[in-house]
């Protein structure tokens, strides 16, 4: 796209490549410099020096290193907490993200009418973008409350036990899902209203005229249609689904018996509460090379699904 | 090199010499040179060996540590009156009302003098604090003050990174006659006081008096069999849907090894040697973990999870349950939160598993004097620790926060005498503190890592025994080996 569009070639292209080589290569070298810069210091840097750190062992404050090789890559791959939680972070991933990605494009479908007010409830669904993780935590919190929480209180004019949700192994990971679900609605919402925007309407137009209702109008115009938006919605819920950190923080901290103990919460805590860098490096590492390898198949399996236009 | 100082000056008192504790403490803590001279050894049986059980360990007395201006350790800390400016900052975990009382004391103490500034700033909670000034020994800028809990006691003296308190306290000649002994003796290791005592607290019974007394409850109950009698009327009385909550805190549970005046560590509750494995698997961790059990599965408790939400204080002020267990540091707030649903709140000793006989651990906080601070800033430090634990000051201390004065002079003050007639709950966590007999099991437990003993072996054997069902016995076995895991580890790395 560098290239002038339109202009016929002054001369032979070969020959002016030759001759401006160097200073178009000093160019874009001073203009790459910044990203360069920027990246190497808080990307390559940190993560050339995770893995290097995964290699030592350090005292319980985080000096006098040891080398001590692959054995806690090793230790990692065979620990069972490390494991469990990895195991806990794939079934959240299962619980928040096909529900988070339904339930923002069904609302954005429905916010897709021209009618009156409809902005209000544009700005309510997509609101949950503008509040913080640690202000939705205490809210769920509030409302789950076994004491005084609105939904155990109806449990109990249901005449109903009230349900210790964050206190509950077979709960604490569905009320997390929950909070993150809710969190990330507004985002769905948006990407996916955008979409809709983009929509031809010639397309709805026909199909209504071969006698197509609303739901076969769907599933067989808007999702195909709808499917890079989707994915792009898919990725990023997954990504996000595995860095989450504060819900577990503030709600949880990983129990109770490690129900909740998010992959990315049990590396903090293998850091800063047991003070063990050289462990957490590697767990960090091993987390990223399963991350990587994630990406790479859902990106393949989602390449043949995918229809990114006429 | 500050790690482990040999200082054999203090009379070690073996649990033999206990009919005289207190005489003989009161003696010895004149400074007499001749108890310098007393042998370090001897006193405790080898801790560490595998045969010793918990009922065989001689109880070590621990004592009030007393100023030796001669000591190597004086130099470190000048303690003559301050003489040029200096600012420290102080690092604190007190937040809302707790903060807000430290920051007004600061300052007062900032107008009361013109050379010292104390800055207090607020790091989050305990944990926080305490990893903040782990990642600033790595070359960030570090605190002159920081006030850590007692569960980081062990690491802060590994940290190497400490002035003891010891080196001003022999400096200055400083007696610690008015302060009540076993908030001093808490914080002595190896007979080393390492930071200075501030906001102390333990856990007392919280209960709803309406309900109890609709119950027929007439007295509160001061052991577990009084608690699950009581909590039986309640129940069976439907005048509260369970009689007590229960929380995952294993800081109840060391409570109630020292309500016993049983160690829960070895080597002396880590006190005379480094601990290496926990003393839980015995007939006292028995009975409380079977009491536990046996209350839920009667239907006679709740368990509530962690507290950290203080659900257990929600649930007693909105009428859930009875009773629960919680740091007398809450009773401000829960007096306030149980005023605004009409309930009122009554509070007594923390119960114990059986007689009691030794006393109520020492918890809460201590403030800590960095080694990288000047002979001026130390001056500073120790002007400022010693203003701060003063009657007056500990005085406004208790009053706005709950948290236990440390002085004796101090509840003869109008501030604390006025606010005890007038709420005599304020009164019950002094009493507990002062009435407990002072040893090694009373002191309370000084491990490596201690907060990750609990968080990773203490606080998942309850989860599993009272939700998964695990029974007593098997629950004990699986703390104590992941506990002594934990504690094995730490040692191995602190070698590195």
């Amino acid at each position: 796209m560098s290239g002038p569009v339109g202009q016929p070639p002054t001369s032979k292209p070969g020959v002016q490549a030759g001759r401006t080589r160097p200073r178009h290569r000093l160019l874009s070298l001073g203009l790459l410099a910044p990203s360069v810069i920027v990246l190497t210091l808080f990307v390559a840097y940190p993560f050339g020096r995770t893995i290097w750190l995964g290699f030592y062992e350090t005292d319980p404050f985080g000096g006098n290193r040891r080398f001590v090789g692959g054995s806690q890559f090793a230790g990692t791959l065979t620990s069972d907490e490390f494991t469990s939680s990895l195991w806990v972070t794939f079934r959240f991933t299962l619980l928040t993200v096909p529900t988070g990605l339904i339930l923002g494009l069904v609302l954005a479908v429905l916010a897709h009418q021209r009618l009156r007010g409809m902005a209000i409830y544009r700005t309510i669904f997509s609101s949950t973008v503008a509040t913080s993780v640690a202000v939705a935590s205490l809210m769920f919190l509030a409302v789950l409350s076994p004491s005084v929480g609105v939904v155990n209180q109806m449990i109990r004019w249901l005449g109903g036990q009230p349900i210790y949700f964050l206190q509950s192994t077979t709960w604490a990971l569905i009320a997390l899902a929950a909070v993150t679900v809710w969190q990330n609605l507004g985002i769905v919402f948006i990407v996916t209203s955008a979409g809709l925007q983009s929509l031809p309407e010639d397309l709805y137009e026909s199909a209504r005229l071969d006698g197509a209702g609303p739901i076969r109008r769907f599933f067989s115009i808007t999702v195909p249609l709808l499917s890079p938006t989707l994915l792009f919605g898919f990725v990023v819920l997954t990504i996000t689904s595995f860095q989450t950190f504060g819900q577990v923080d503030l709600l949880t901290q990983g129990g109770p018996l490690r129900s909740t103990n998010l992959i990315v919460y049990s590396i903090f805590d293998t850091a800063f509460r047991s003070f063990d860098q050289g462990r957490a490096a590697a767990q960090a590492v091993v987390l990223f090379v399963i991350l990587a390898l994630l990406s790479f198949v859902q990106f393949q399996a989602a390449k043949r699904r995918v229809f990114y236009g006429r | 090199m500050i790690r482990h100082f040999p200082r054999p000056r203090f009379v070690r008192l073996t649990a033999v010499l206990a009919v005289g504790a207190l005489t003989v403490a009161a003696c010895s803590s004149n400074g007499d040179p001749s108890s310098d001279s007393s042998s370090d050894s001897g006193s405790t049986a080898p801790a560490t060996s595998p045969t010793n059980t918990p009922a065989n360990t001689p109880t070590t007395l621990t004592e009030v540590p007393v100023a030796n201006p001669t000591s190597d350790l004086a130099a470190l800390c000048p303690t003559t009156a301050p003489t040029e400016a200096v600012t420290l900052d102080l690092w604190h975990a007190m937040p809302v009302e707790l903060g807000e009382a430290l920051t007004a004391l600061t300052a007062s103490y900032n107008s009361s003098q013109d050379l010292v500034t104390i800055n207090p700033v607020f790091q989050g909670s305990y944990d926080d604090t305490l990893d903040k000034y782990l990642t600033a020994l790595r070359g960030g800028t570090r605190p002159g003050l920081i006030q850590l809990e007692e569960t980081a006691t062990q690491l802060a003296i590994d940290a190497d990174s400490f002035v003891p308190m010891q080196a001003c306290v022999d400096s200055a000649d400083y007696s610690f006659e008015d302060y009540i002994e076993r908030t001093v003796t808490a914080f002595t290791v190896s007979d080393t006081l390492w930071p200075m005592p501030f906001n102390i607290s333990n856990p007392i019974l919280y209960a709803n008096a309406g309900m109890l007394a609709a119950a027929g409850v007439t007295a509160l109950p001061t052991t577990l069999e009084e608690i699950r009698t009581a909590a039986q009327k309640v129940v069976e009385t439907g005048t509260a849907p369970a009689g007590i909550t229960l929380i995952s805190s294993a800081w109840n549970i060391e409570q109630m090894f020292g309500l016993a005046d049983e160690p829960f560590a070895d080597g002396g509750n880590g006190r005379v040697e480094r601990a290496s494995e926990l003393l839980i698997e015995n007939a006292l961790g028995l009975e409380i973990f079977t009491w536990m059990q046996d209350m839920v599965n009667d239907g006679l408790a709740t368990f509530v999870g962690s507290g950290d939400n203080n659900e257990h204080l929600i649930a007693l002020a909105v009428g859930q349950a009875a009773m629960t267990v919680s740091t007398t540091a809450a009773l401000r707030s829960v007096k306030i939160g149980a005023a605004t649903f009409g309930v009122e709140v009554t509070v007594g000793p923390m119960p114990s598993a059986g007689p009691r006989a030794g006393g109520a651990l020492v918890g809460g906080g201590a403030l800590w004097l960095d080694n990288s601070t000047s002979d001026a800033e130390r001056a500073g430090a120790w002007d400022f620790l010693t203003w701060l634990t003063a009657p007056e000051q500990m005085a406004f201390w208790h009053a706005s926060t709950g948290y236990i004065p440390i002085r004796r002079s101090a509840i003869d003050l109008p501030e604390i005498a006025e606010l005890w007639v007038t709420e005599p709950e304020f009164k019950v966590a002094y009493d507990q503190l002062v009435e407990g007999r002072e040893t090694n099991a009373t002191s309370g437990p000084v491990v490596g890592n201690h907060s990750q003993v609990r968080s990773r072996a203490l606080v998942p054997a309850i989860e599993k025994l009272l939700i998964e069902g695990l029974d007593p016995a098997s629950a004990l076995a699986e703390a104590t080996t992941e506990a002594n895991r934990i504690i094995a580890d730490y040692t191995r790395r602190l070698g590195n």
